[in-house]
């Protein structure tokens, strides 16, 4: 399938480069891939495990820059948030999650490079990067739904369990990946 | 079908060919105007800024010649959030915003449900400022190629590469990033269709079943990475076997010359959000 380990290239940096432009374009198609919810206004949708391996499988630094450069073409007015809605997307209540992207790809990498290098530890580091999503969701969204308690019901609570499993799906798929964009 | 659809209704990054006023002028100019549209845009509440800076985007969509058929037509997909949004706003924000430049007024009120002029305010001046960048936006893609775009935005880092800004890297990735896009929305629509000949049931799963809709994405998910990765190993190995070794010492085919058109609509859009920003106090409403 891959056969990542069989070259060496030129430029090491090459493969930051395009593995940077392949989450950021992830993390657009990510949200195209959303499954609503009848009683929140906040989809659960694929984009907090393309941030999670985002951070995962490019490191804390290239993670972020990824992010950045999905929420900087949001910014640019480019339709690719879950909604098609562009820059006023982030104006909307749940601009706070695609905010707290850029960080969480960040934390995410960072625990998984420094607590242990097994599926375990990238599993605990996936879990705390959805952290940091879900406190800049619910930090947004509070005013809006009008309150703390009712932003954590419909922004936090109903997605969990599902995030368990996405936490565990991302760190899963990590090796595949860090063979191909960390030489 | 349009289970199956991912991105095909959007019309923003799709070029149009053209000889028009708008696709001459450099793609640097063009992303200035933008800016300095969007900050004038993010800075005027009034109806009478919103009307001028619309009217001046409206102008520039037909200068261009292209229709405004096709650019609205990307409105649609965004279109059911945008009434809820403009709904919510219109019938619950009635108390909470004062209305711009015109006498407090409430013209209904029944409950938590307050229409005033300040929330009719709101929901028309929200929407032609979305209507504003939708247009530039739009625009931009429409009359200028991607690698042109990239060239400009790397041309306009080039200044801050002192301080450590890989201009070139970023555009590079941003072009690339923005061409995997519609590559794997095609891929996922392809490995959907591949599941479902086997046998998955996909669609139709609606509001209510999202058990359904959950179980139908786990059969998606594993092969689109696996796909993802593998188009990304043979990029980097194509690029790798024509020797690129990064942004320093490399130089263009095409250079880009700013002539006297491109600094009389730079200047002519300047004096416009001057003008727009400092008159937005001596504005009726």
């Amino acid at each position: 399938m891959l056969s990542t380990t069989a070259f060496r290239l030129r430029t090491s940096h090459l493969a930051h480069v395009i593995g940077i432009a392949l989450f950021a374009a992830f993390t657009a198609l990510a949200a195209r891939i959303t499954i609503p919810l009848p009683f929140t206004p906040v989809p659960i949708t694929l984009q907090v495990m393309a941030v999670l391996l985002a951070g995962l499988v490019l490191g804390p630094r290239a993670g972020a820059a990824s992010q950045a450069v999905y929420l900087a073409s949001i910014m640019a007015g480019l339709p690719l948030d879950a909604q098609g809605l562009g820059m006023a997307a982030l104006a909307g209540p749940t601009g706070g999650y695609l905010i707290g992207f850029v960080p969480a790809a960040f934390i995410t990498g960072w625990l998984a490079e420094n607590l242990s290098a097994t599926r375990a530890g990238r599993f605990l580091a996936a879990l705390a990067g959805a952290a940091v999503i879900y406190a800049a969701g619910v930090a947004w969204l509070a005013p809006a739904v009008g309150g703390l308690h009712k932003a954590w019901l419909l922004g936090v609570a109903p997605f969990i369990l599902v995030d368990l499993s996405k936490a565990m799906i991302a760190a899963a798929l990590t090796e595949s990946g860090q063979l191909l964009f960390r030489q | 079908m349009e289970d199956f659809e991912f991105l095909r209704n959007v019309t923003i990054g799709q070029y149009f060919t053209g000889n028009s006023i708008v696709h001459r002028i450099d793609p640097r100019t063009k992303i200035t105007i933008l800016m300095i549209l969007a900050i004038v845009n993010s800075f005027t509440t009034s109806y009478t800024g919103n009307a001028i800076v619309l009217s001046v985007c409206i102008a520039y969509v037909i200068a261009s010649g292209i229709s405004f058929r096709f650019i609205l037509s990307g409105v649609k997909p965004a279109l059911p959030i945008i009434i809820i949004y403009a709904l919510m706003q219109l019938l619950f924000f009635g108390e909470a915003y004062e209305p711009y430049g015109l006498a407090s007024e409430v013209y209904f009120q029944w409950g938590v449900i307050a229409i005033s002029n300040g929330s009719l305010q709101l929901v028309i001046v929200t929407l032609m400022r979305f209507l504003q960048i939708f247009f530039l936006v739009s625009l931009l893609t429409a009359t200028t190629t991607t690698t042109d775009i990239a060239h400009g935005v790397e041309g306009m880092l080039k200044p801050f590469q002192r301080i450590g800004v890989p201009s070139h890297e970023i555009s590079l990735i941003g072009t690339i990033a923005l061409r995997f896009v519609p590559i794997f929305a095609e891929q996922l629509e392809i490995i959907m269709k591949a599941q479902a000949s086997r046998g998955a049931d996909f669609g139709g799963g609606g509001v209510f079943q999202f058990v359904k809709t959950a179980r139908q994405m786990v059969s998606l998910i594993v092969p689109l990475f696996v796909d993802a990765f593998r188009r990304a190993e043979d990029l980097i190995l194509a690029m790798d076997a024509r020797c690129y070794i990064g942004g320093k010492g490399r130089t263009h085919l095409t250079r880009f010359h700013l002539g006297n058109l491109d600094f009389t609509i730079m200047g002519a859009n300047l004096a416009l959000a001057i003008a727009v920003l400092v008159l937005r106090n001596a504005f009726p409403a």
